[in-house]
Parts: C-alpha cells; structure tokens; sequence
C-alpha cells in the first residue's frame, strides 16, 4: 500500500509501553550498543540498518515462529553487513527502523508515520505485566491507523525484553506469553535483552525477513493501489459519490 | 541550583547534597566572584562554608579592579591569565562600547589573545575559563588536576554521539570569551539604566526594547539566567497569587492523601532525564537531591494541573529548569510554560503540539517554499509558485503521503494530515529544543523564550531548518546525486538563498555535519549508490534523519543567531507573537471545521451502515480510508461538504520593517548619535 514499487526500505514500528526498551533494543541491533544512559524517546526516532536477504526465502513463508531461524538471513553484529555468499536470488534491502514515545497520549501524533510499515514490533517488559497486557490493545491502535490491507496477515513480531533479570523480578511468564502470541494469531515471538544482547538479532532477522514478505505482497498488489485508501482524499468525497 | 560547575564530581555531589537550601543565596555570592576583583582567592575559597550574610559584606564597596594577587599560589598562575585577557578584552570593548553588532570581528581579537595569554598554563587553561560561570568552588576549578573536564560547566557531559570532547573544548575556547564580553556589555547596560546590581545577580532588568531584545538574543550571562527567565516570565506574579500552594500540594502527596495516575511514568522517566548530566546520575545507592527534586515538581504538577498530569518531555522541561532556579520557582516556570507559552501542548490529547506544527507548516509553506516542496512534493507541484523553482526531481510520487495526487486537493489539507516531518518537529517544540540542539543554544533559545514569548520557537525552527538545507545539499552531493532529490537551489532565486555560500564558519559546519554522519554510519549513502531511486521514501528517510541528527551539531549558539535569526533578509524573522498567535486560532479553527467534519461523516455512515459501532468516536486524526468507505455510499451533499471545510487561507502579514533600507537607516542613525557625542 505505499505503493513504493521496486521499493528497497523497509519500514519497521517499534511499539510498547514506555520504559520497556524500545530505544535499547533499537540501539542494540543496529549500532550494537548499549547505554544505560538512554532518555525518554519524545515523538519518534528513526535508524537504518542494511540488511542482506536471500530472496527466495522470503517467499517462503514466515510460519516459523519463536526462536527458530534460519540462515538465509545474514545478519551480524557488524555494521558491514553485505555477504559474499550472497547468491543472485539475494537481495539488499534498508531497514528503517522507526522508535516510538510509549507514553499513551503521544499515539494522537504518531499515527500518521504508521502507514506504509512493512512489520510492526510490538515489545513489553517481562518485569511489568501491564506493558505486557497492552500488547493486545498496541497491536489493535496499530491496524486502525496504519491502514494495511489485510490485518490478518500482516506481521507482527512480539519481544518480550528484559530477559536477562532476576528471575524474582519477572512477573509474565513464558507460558503466558505463548499463549498470547498464539492468541493472537500466531506470532512470533521473543525473549530478548537488550543489555546482554540476547536474541536481539535473531529477533531482528525474523523482523526483516517478514517486512520483506509483505513488503512484496504489497508490491504484488501494486495494481490494486488506486484502491489505497490513503490515497482517498477528504475531497475526493464528495466527487466520487452520486453527486 | 546554580550549577554551572567544573569541580570534581565527587565533590560536587557532597556539596549538591548539603546545599539544597541555600541555592540562591549561593547563586548570588558566586556572582560577586566572578565580577569583583576585590577578593582574594583565599577569601573565595573560604567563602564556600561561610555564611551568606557575612560574605555580602565583603563586597560591599566593590570596584572594577582586578585584583587577584593575594590568591594562593596554586591558584595564582590561571588567574593572572584570566585577568589580563578579561582586561584586554574589557580595554578593546571600551574601544567599541555599544557597537555590539561587531560581535564577531570583536571575538577574533580576544580570542587570539587569550591564547597566548593562557598558553602558559597548560591544563589550565580550560579552567580560568570557566571563571565566569563557575559558581560554586573556586579552589576545584582551579585545580590543574581535576579531572572534571569532561563536564561542561552545566554538569552536562561535554561529548555525545555529535560532538566530540575536543571539538566542545575548541569551541568553548572562543565562546567563553564571547561570553564573558556579553557579561560586561549586560553590566553596562543595567547600570546605564540605573539599575544598580553590585554584582549581585540582577533581579530586575530595563523596559523592553530593540536593545534589550538584541541583548537577550545574545545570551543572558549562564549565572543570571534563573533569576532572568523568572523575572520575564513575571514569575512573581504567579507565586504572589499562590504563596504556599506549592508547599501545601507536596504536603498532600507526602501525606498520600491523593493519587497521582502519572506517578508510575513519572517514576519511570526519572532516571532517564538528563542521564548525562552529573548531577542527576546516579550516585551508587543515594538517589541525587536533583532526580528527587525532580520528583517532587512532576508530582506537585500532575497534581496541580490534572488535564495535564505528566507528559514526556515534562522532565526534560522541569530538569532544565531545575539547574538554574530552586524547586518552587522551577514549578511555577513549569506552569507558566505549559499553559501560557505552549497551550495544551503538553494536554492529554497533544491537541497543542498539532496546532502548532499546524502553524509550523504553514510558516513553512510561506517562508521556506523550497523545503516545503521537499517534504510535500504534490504541493509543489500544484502551487503556482513551482514554475519558478527548479523541481525537476520532483517527479510525482505515487508517495504515501496523505497528499496524494489528486488536483482537488484542498489547499490546507495538511493541517489536518501532518506531514511526517512533524514527528520530529514536534518535539522540538513539546521539549522547548531540549536535547534537540546542544545545551548552550538551548539555553539561548530559553532566554528569548521567555522575554518574546512562543514565536522564538517557530522562528528558531525555521532557522534550523533554513541551515539544514545545506546539510541536505551536503548528503545529496556525496550521494553523487544519485537521487538528485535534495539540491537546494541556491540559484532558484527565492529569497534568502545565498545564506550558505558567504560564511567560512558554515563550510565549518557542514564538515563537521558529513563527518558525523560519517561517524553514525547511518547507512544513507550505501543505500543510495546502490540503486537509483526516486522512491519519496527515501527523501521522506532523508530529510527526516537530517532534521533529527543536524540540529545536534549546532553546539554554537551563534550558528543560529548570528547567521539566521539577526539577518533581516531571512522574512521569518519578521514573525512576531502576534502573528504566531493569530496562525494558532486559524489552525485551530480550521482543525475544528474538519473535526466536525469527520463527526459529520461518521454519523452518516452510522445511519447508512449500522454496523459500525466502533466508528462513533473518530477523532481528527482518523485515517483517511474511513472516509473512502463512507463517502461512497452517498448521503452527504456537497454542501454538507462545503458548509464543514469552507476556509480562507491563512495571510502573512508583510512587514515592512524587514525590508533591507531599513536597517541602512539604522546606521546612519546611529553615526550621527556618535557624532552627537
């Protein structure tokens, strides 16, 4: 629906409550870093990485969930990500990965900027069940405004971060997180931690991977494009009615 | 708090913690320091444990000489620098007194000779410049060995992803000397007025005027700026009307007679307010009196002002403030923000923060017709004005911007459908460009804030945006304009074009800019040498990525002022309150017409197709297809349509004054006020 034929980015939503990492994990895949020092993200971030995909793969199907990945995806820690085993079927795409305020009322401004994600990540703190139990009502605040045009198959990635505390201090567990995941229509989902750098990237490989799909889905329905609701102008309206 | 401290952090910290109360009177024995030759530096030293009273007293009879013998020997050697480069600076100013538009021809000068003069002094160098502003202990600045210089004199670390140590010491080098000349030209000035200050920090400034204005723009002396912001923005005035409101708000929440709905966000957020500045880290186990501080005012706010309660960016607000004025008067400034310069901003449904990019569009649109084209090609295309512009590369995007191609487009559309950019600058303005440029242009950028009113921030906006062409142009010509997408023309003849070609210090700027985003490695030109693309996303990425990264390189105040905001021939610059305030009820208005609007078609579709429910309370910001769907199906005439949206478009008023004869007048009126002499 963004109608971006030949389209090479990306375009990745981080979402979640506050304070659950958002910009952490962020920082972590794509400049590998991490800080204690980050601050309070206020309106939007965005960073790119470049990502080498094999093609193909992509048309497969991203039915594998949780931590199954596999490696067509090539991916490190580096930033110089272009591989040599890349073969003709592969294909470098820019990942743009969009960092979003989780305060509730900054969704009033952020909406506009949903249109056109090719993969949403929805994050919650595995030391906080409220962020945990916002999943759901993200995910939802996402497909009334970011206007995809099929919500039951557009890929959604959950994080579950902060893995890497006390087990004392964790209050949703892995069981409970399946069961949303797959309540949810089975997405897939993580356990990761952005300080000690646990299934960050994997976690990022799935995201990719999925954005590419659908980001040639959309590409596949490009003919379709003039039914784009975006592109339904409040003028339109009037036009195009009986009038 | 009077924080503007180059001690060791340790020791800062200790104090920090004991001094909580006693702020003010700090604040103001520090600036005698500063300004008053008479002391010795044992007495300065001595003075940081004794009284307030007693020590007014020492200055009593203060005079301008500078006499720094009696110091201690370790002390002596960055004095003695200090002194002789402050009196040449103080000699040459004398030379040009009231000409201080030659600011800059001025600051060569000096600069050249503190160098040689501190050259001496090695490591200390850095230190007797920090002088000025020091407030707190002379001893530990003084101390070659401190190891404090990672930490400007706000407490605020030096370095960041943007600026290196050394790039913020080369600069510091010269700013401090402008600083410091500003300082003397300020004292000049206040005492002409017959306001006496006694080197004490002024509690109360002139009329206002051209002058004043000017001098303000210039930056307010970091010491007297609590003090200063508070007396702009009529603090007293509040307090006055609420004497003990604070305290008895405080007492509530300690007593937990209430609830704060926020306190979880707020608990959350503070520790990640200024998390680089010393004095809100984290000490071990203690939290620091500042994040406590800080607790207190978010709290008492959410309190006081419950459609409000918290909101991110709040802390930053509140943090800042926090550094220069005590925990009652940072509330109070807090309010004042938040409901008398930056209306329902900060409210639950960010209804402000819209409105104001609203009006920050629009001020594009009228002042900046270039970047406006950029991020909302559609309208260049449409505007009659496009002709005139070389848009070549602008081939229509079947973009997905809210704009699409449609040549009924209503004119204000993007009122209602911010254009994506608005992301980034809505921040800028919720945050009052805290952590948005460098520390001291933000603090410069607060001084006029508070003496002007709102329209500084649209008005620094569009500066910022202006000297980013440049950075854009930078990026497109390393790209080896394979997307071609961002060269700003400077031949397209629009006004104020040739900003970027006549300042040497710009080229400064815009190396230091590549060589960040070099640094970032944001993969920009990788993605583009690869592939021709005219995809608008990857100019939305662009400009989007420049407008978060550049302003963070204007670690001088003056990249903005002197170059943009005091050069008539930018129009922008002829924005005023008035103007600012009357674009807000516009887009206020127009944004309501379109509420009622979307409130219209819900209805209709609800009577149309039931099924709906979940439609009834659309909000403006309600996706478009809504309306695709619904307006289909008919039941709204057009004049249901028309009666909705009916707008004029907003006029800027012309002002003659920023015509350029004007300002030779000026001059030659000044010359003959000189030959009156």
């Amino acid at each position: 629906m963004s109608g971006g034929r030949k389209k090479n980015i990306l375009k990745v939503i981080i979402l979640g409550d506050s304070g659950v990492g958002k910009t952490s994990l962020m920082q972590r895949y794509v400049n590998g870093k991490y800080s204690q020092q980050y601050k309070a993200t206020i309106g939007a971030d965005f960073l790119t990485k470049e990502v080498t995909l094999d093609d193909s793969s992509s048309h497969v199907n991203n039915s594998n969930s949780n931590n199954n990945s596999n490696n067509n995806f090539n991916n490190d820690n580096s930033r110089t990500q272009h591989n040599n085993n890349t073969s003709n079927g592969s294909k470098t795409a820019t990942l743009q990965v969009w960092d979003t305020a989780g305060q509730e009322r900054f969704q009033s401004l952020g909406v506009a900027f949903y249109r056109g994600a090719d993969c949403c990540v929805l994050v919650y703190d595995v030391t906080n069940l409220k962020s945990f139990e916002n999943i759901k009502v993200w995910r939802d605040e996402f497909l009334l405004h970011a206007n995809v045009s099929s919500p039951e198959t557009f890929p959604f990635v959950i994080l579950g971060n902060k893995i890497d505390v006390d087990e004392a201090k964790k209050v949703v567990s892995a069981r409970q997180a399946q069961d949303l995941a797959k309540g949810l229509g089975d997405i897939p989902l993580f356990f990761t931690s952005a300080k000690s750098s646990i299934n960050v990237d994997i976690a990022f490989e799935e995201i990719a991977r999925s954005a590419l799909q659908q980001n040639q889905l959309e590409d596949d329905m490009f003919e379709d494009d003039f039914n784009d609701a975006i592109n339904i102008q409040l003028d339109n309206g009037p036009s195009s009615c009986q009038c | 708090m009077a924080s503007f401290h180059t001690r060791s952090m340790p020791d800062l910290l200790n104090t920090l913690k004991s001094r909580n109360n006693n702020m003010n009177n700090k604040n103001t024995r520090d600036n005698r320091k500063i300004s008053n030759g008479q002391t010795s530096v044992s007495q300065i030293y001595n003075d940081r444990t004794s009284s307030n009273s007693s020590f007014l007293e020492l200055y009593d009879n203060d005079d301008d000489d500078f006499n720094y013998e009696e110091g201690s020997d370790k002390n002596n050697n960055s004095l003695n620098s200090f002194t002789e480069s402050y009196e040449i600076i103080e000699n040459d100013r004398l030379s040009k007194e009231d000409n201080d538009e030659d600011d800059n021809k001025n600051s060569t000068t000096t600069t050249t000779t503190t160098t040689t003069t501190t050259n001496n002094n090695n490591k200390s160098n850095n230190n007797n410049i920090n002088i000025p502003f020091s407030t707190a202990s002379s001893a530990a600045y003084m101390n070659p060995a401190d190891s404090l210089n990672s930490f400007d004199r706000y407490g605020f670390k030096k370095e960041n992803s943007y600026v290196t140590e050394s790039q913020y010491d080369t600069w510091w080098k010269e700013y401090s000397v402008y600083s410091l000349r500003r300082k003397k030209k300020w004292e000049i000035l206040l005492n002409k007025s017959g306001i006496s200050i006694n080197n004490n920090i002024p509690k109360r400034y002139p009329p206002k005027s051209e002058k004043l204005k000017r001098y303000i723009r210039k930056g307010i002396p970091a010491e007297w700026r609590g003090e200063a912001w508070w007396y702009f923005a009529r603090g007293d005035e509040k307090l006055n009307k609420n004497k003990g409101l604070y305290d008895n708000l405080l007492q509530k929440i300690n007593s937990k007679d209430v609830i704060i709905g926020d306190a979880e966000i707020i608990e959350r957020d503070l520790n990640r307010t200024f998390p680089d500045n010393m004095h809100f880290m984290k000490d071990t186990e203690n939290e620091p009196s500042m994040v406590s501080s800080l607790r207190r005012v978010l709290y008492v706010f959410a309190l006081y002002q419950p459609e409000i309660g918290y909101c991110q960016s709040m802390n930053f607000l509140a943090g800042l403030l926090l550094l220069f004025l005590d925990e009652e008067r940072s509330f109070w400034m807090l309010v004042i923000i938040t409901s008398r310069i930056l209306p329902n901003v900060h409210s639950v449904n960010l209804e402000g923060v819209n409105v104001d990019q609203g009006v920050l569009m629009l001020c594009v649109e009228e002042y900046l017709p270039e970047f406006w084209f950029k991020i909302n090609p559609q309208a260049a295309a449409l505007s009659s004005r496009s002709k005139h512009l070389s848009l070549n590369h602008h081939h229509i995007n079947m973009s997905n911007t809210p704009f699409s191609n449609d040549s009924s487009l209503s004119k204000n559309d993007f009122l209602f459908k911010l254009p994506p950019i608005t992301l980034c600058t809505a921040s800028w303005f919720m945050s009052c460009f805290i952590g948005i440029v460098p520390i001291e242009t933000t603090l410069r950028i607060w001084d006029c804030l508070f003496y002007e009113g709102s329209h500084v921030l649209f008005k620094i906006s569009l500066a910022i945006i202006k000297l980013s062409e440049s950075a854009l142009q930078q990026s497109n010509s390393s790209n080896n304009g394979s997307s071609g997408s961002y060269s700003s023309s400077n031949s397209s003849g629009n006004n104020g074009t040739g900003a970027f070609t006549h300042h040497n210090n710009n080229t400064n700027l815009l190396n230091r800019h590549s060589l960040i985003r070099r640094k970032s490695k944001l993969s920009l030109h990788d993605s583009h040498s690869n592939t021709v693309s005219n995809n608008s996303d990857d100019i939305d990425m662009e400009i989007f990525q420049t407008m978060q990264t550049f302003p963070k390189t204007l670690l001088n105040p003056n990249d903005i002022f002197e170059k943009i905001i005091f050069k008539k021939k930018y129009d922008f610059n002829s924005l005023n309150q008035e103007e600012i305030d009357r674009c807000r009820k516009y887009v206020v208005l127009q944004r309501t017409k379109y509420k009622n609007y979307v409130e219209l078609l819900s209805k209709k579709k609800d009577r149309i197709n039931n099924n709906n429910e979940g439609f009834s309370d659309v909000k403006e910001e309600e996706d478009s297809n809504l309306f695709g769907d619904i307006t289909t199906p008919g039941g709204i005439t057009k004049e249901d349509i028309e009666r909705a949206l009916t707008s004029e478009v907003y006029g800027f008023k012309r002002n003659l004054t920023s015509v350029h004869w004007n300002n030779s007048i000026k001059q030659k009126v000044r010359q003959m006020r000189k030959r009156d002499r």
